[in-house]
């Protein structure tokens, strides 16, 4: 399988302290896959040693190829960057930003570029200091695609946006990836936009991977189950089932959230005679919080 | 396409799309030699991921629902589908907890209820149901 990114024991600290811990992380060619991460993660930094802005301490990292290490700036022809927080010119108009694009970029697209900012009905002539941070990312995201990119990078590109220009901005990246094969590398915290658009989900914290599937893998992986007993809880036995990540009880009733395929986990909880099971919805960010929660990840009160 | 997807639930989005076109086949809603969408078509209209809706039709494909003709696009295949046993079970699943539920409040027993089903059966035999 081709990877457009890959990263070996990849590391960064700031002071001290390890932001991205020797992380390894394949990204498939053509993919469209989502990073997520509680605040303070490591993702960005992730986004930044991959596109080049901050240099790792140790390990390498692969993007269309080439290691991250190699400085000559080459690698942005091909890689399409949205950062969190764009920066941009600010007395610049966005048809100079345009203009600006076509000159540093050269597989610059004008037809694209046209075809984008008239789908997203952003101002030509109006300058950067006067936009919204959800129009900067527009503006960002056009020049971006239309650079023509093997590969986008986009760090909380869909924070800001309002619902509709969400929409059009997972419909241009899906389409995107449809027409050129483009892959895309997001992260996000708005769970149900991955849930739609992605097909690969990796979650790290505290710069440590914690865990990459495909997202069909991830649903049928992680289980939800209610289990009602008559006599006694076998609440002991439940809790050494091998995977449990997350345990509640109220009253006769026990919800588990429970890592493997149901075919393995289905007989040990049969041996315990349950009077019902029931498997819930379980979706992304059930998933996520579950999983966080089992990291110690959380908000007690 | 005539399908509803529901990303967040537990049914992996792929597996949605391929119950989904079984049923809109087994309702006569997609018929015979009927020009599937292209996956381009189906990822904009539905704006799912292009990769998941190329894994459905895949699978269709194995399981005979769809067939791919070179350079002319993909098609309903021309034999009738029939939803297979346990899939059709577990549509109505569902339904029947929910019969189940009524049962339990109303004070019907185990009894009761499957004497409840038999009887609804033989009428609809006898009003020539099958």
């Amino acid at each position: 399988m081709d990877l457009a990114i890959e990263t070996r024991a990849l590391s960064k600290s700031f002071d001290g302290l390890p932001a991205v811990d020797k992380l390894y992380l394949s990204v498939p060619a053509g993919s469209i896959f989502g990073l997520i991460g509680p605040n303070g993660a490591g993702k960005s930094t992730l986004i930044q040693m991959l596109i080049g802005i901050i240099r790792p301490d140790s390990g390498d990292g692969f993007i269309l190829g080439q290691s991250i290490r190699k400085r000559d700036g080459s690698i942005r022809n091909r890689v399409g960057y949205v950062p969190d927080v764009p920066v941009m010119y600010p007395g610049f108009t966005v048809a100079e930003m345009y203009r600006l694009g076509s000159k540093l970029y050269p597989f610059w697209d004008w037809e694209r570029c046209r075809e984008l900012h008239q789908g997203f009905q952003l101002p030509e002539g109006q300058r950067i200091r006067n936009l919204s941070r959800g129009q900067k990312v527009q503006v960002a995201l056009i020049m971006a695609l239309a650079l023509r990119p093997q590969l986008l990078l986009l760090d909380e590109p869909t924070a800001g946006l309002d619902p509709v220009v969400r929409r059009a901005f997972l419909q241009t990246i899906i389409e995107e990836v449809a027409d050129q094969g483009t892959t895309v590398f997001y992260s996000s915290h708005n769970l149900n936009d991955l849930e739609q658009s992605a097909d690969h989900i990796a979650a790290i914290y505290r710069g440590r991977m914690l865990f990459s599937h495909t997202l069909d893998e991830l649903k049928e992986s992680v289980h939800r189950l209610q289990l009602i007993f008559a006599g006694e809880l076998p609440e002991e036995a439940i809790k050494s089932l091998p995977g449990l990540v997350e345990y509640h009880q109220s009253g006769r009733v026990i919800t588990i959230t429970i890592t493997g395929h149901l075919d393995s986990i289905g007989p040990r909880l049969v041996e315990m005679e349950p009077e019902l099971v029931k498997e819930l919805n379980l979706d992304l960010e059930s998933i996520f919080v579950a999983f966080m929660k089992a990291q110690g990840y959380g908000f007690e009160r | 396409m005539w399908l509803e997807i529901n990303p967040r639930s537990s049914t992996p989005i792929y597996q949605q799309l391929v119950d989904g076109v079984k049923e809109l086949v087994a309702r006569g809603i997609l018929v015979p030699g009927e020009r599937m969408p292209t996956v381009r078509e189906s990822a904009s209209e539905l704006s799912l991921n292009p990769n998941t809706i190329a894994k459905a039709y895949q699978k269709l494909e194995q399981e005979g629902i769809i067939e791919t003709m070179r350079s002319r696009g993909t098609f309903v295949a021309g034999r009738t589908i029939i939803l297979d046993k346990e899939t059709a079970k577990q549509q109505l699943s569902g339904l029947v907890e929910t019969v189940l539920v009524e049962a339990y409040h109303l004070g019907l027993n185990r009894e009761d209820i499957k004497q409840l089903f038999e009887e609804s059966l033989d009428n609809w035999e006898k009003r020539g149901g099958k």
